[in-house]
């Protein structure tokens, strides 16, 4: 039954990123980070990993990127609020928000400006600001989401998926 | 154990990220590639299908959300049309000439392109402006042919597998293209501008570039032959230090609601 409800996560996850792309709005989310974001920080890391590494693989298929290029940027801000929350260490829910939202910025922040060595001043001030619509798009969704699914938990981490 | 959490933790992320550079590395020295075209071979009716599916929500919304603008642009588009069917008129009259000037002239046309018809099965034209095609490798398309509607240019093929190719559109900021002005023949560069429209750049600060004037590809050192049609000038900049001019090009065709584009190749 996981296993059925994993297969089913990625798929709706790849359906939802694939469909969004023309989408005005949501165009500006990565689904695939964002849930991922949230399993792992409410629920279970493994699975997170593993939705976030097989939805990022298949849609970079999908798209005719270089498969790992999602699944790659979905671990770096993972693992950034990982380390936060690690030195940190806190419980407020509304921190834990904020922490997901910081390292979200810095993952993509970081991924951007790798890509920046070829690129002139021009298309660097349009890519960070379409950047920073992204974090922002991406952070509400994560708060909606969040404030959606919360439940009381068994756990240190105060929140956890329902149904996943 | 709050560290042995941790760890595992660590743990699992390290290799998800190590998994997915070593992916990246397979990607780079084109392992990758037929796992690419059975991937695109298999899922190409769905991408086209939810493609259609995601830009018939995408028009429904924008039409709701520009309700008054469209209007406005309808009105627009009367009054052009009707100037254009007087242009028209007067350009079937000069065919007519050209025609007969040829035949004095002994003048041959010669048909070095063949046209693939493809449909767009996914990309974004928007933003990071790319589309992708439903045909590849088998169907004759090799990378750099340029894709079209009709007359007018959408842009070159940057990547491909048997099945399915990447088209980066003329929108694109780095898109580079070789181009002109029709009636006052002003040379410049096309790059895309924020994605939505296009500029020309590097125009000599003695050449004349009027509004409304069509911009045309100008075949010179580029995969783009010459007469494609890129759109037309909206507002022309002249540079404070004077070396260069610069104008921003309207496009004439929208490139958010394409659904079947022409590759053209080298017979």
């Amino acid at each position: 039954m996981k296993f059925v409800k994993i297969i089913a996560t990625t798929i709706v996850l790849i359906l939802i990123q694939y469909l969004s792309q023309n989408l005005f709005l949501l165009k500006y989310i990565n689904w695939i980070l964002v849930v991922s974001m949230s399993i792992f920080w409410f629920g279970d890391y493994k699975k997170a990993v593993i939705i976030g590494l097989s939805a990022g693989i298949i849609f970079d298929g999908l798209i005719q990127s270089p498969l790992g290029i999602t699944a790659f940027s979905m671990m770096l801000p993972l693992l950034l609020m990982l380390l936060i929350d690690n030195l940190i260490r806190i419980n407020s829910n509304l921190s834990k928000l904020v922490i997901a939202e910081i390292s979200l910025a810095l993952g993509l922040i970081i991924l951007r400006l790798s890509n920046f060595g070829e690129v002139s001043v021009t298309d660097f001030t349009f890519r960070l600001k379409e950047t920073l619509i992204k974090i922002l798009v991406s952070g509400l969704f994560l708060l909606l989401f969040s404030l959606l699914f919360q439940t009381k938990s068994k756990d240190n981490y105060g929140f956890r998926i329902r149904g996943i | 154990m709050q560290d042995e959490n941790f760890r595992s933790k660590i743990l699992y992320l390290i290799a998800g990220i190590l998994f997915s550079l070593f992916l990246i590395l397979l990607h780079s020295i084109n392992v990758l590639s037929p796992l690419y075209s059975t991937v695109s071979y298999l899922t190409n009716p769905l991408r086209y299908s939810l493609n259609s599916l995601s830009s018939t929500i995408n028009d429904f919304s924008y039409s709701i959300t520009n309700l008054s603008s469209i209007r406005d642009e309808n009105l627009q588009l009367k009054e052009e049309t009707q100037k254009m069917t007087e242009e028209l008129a007067e350009l079937e009259i000069m065919r007519d000439e050209n025609e007969k000037l040829k035949e004095q002239l002994n003048i041959i046309e010669i048909g070095d392109f063949d046209s693939i018809e493809s449909r767009v099965i996914g990309g974004d034209a928007r933003l990071d402006n790319y589309i992708l095609i439903n045909k590849g490798r088998k169907a004759g398309i090799k990378e750099k042919d340029v894709v079209v509607v009709g007359k007018y240019a959408i842009g070159e093929i940057v990547s491909l597998d048997e099945y399915s190719a990447k088209v980066k559109l003329i929108t694109s900021l780095n898109s580079n293209i070789p181009a002109q002005t029709i009636n006052t023949k002003a040379k410049g560069l096309v790059n895309g501008s924020f994605g939505q429209s296009l500029l020309i750049e590097n125009v000599l600060p003695d050449e004349k570039i009027d509004l409304e004037d069509i911009v045309v590809t100008s075949g010179v050192n580029s995969n783009y032959p010459f007469g494609l049609i890129l759109g037309k000038v909206s507002q022309v900049h002249n540079s404070d230090a004077g070396i260069t001019k610069s104008a921003d090009i309207r496009l004439i065709i929208d490139l958010r609601k394409l659904d079947t584009v022409f590759v053209i190749v080298k017979k």
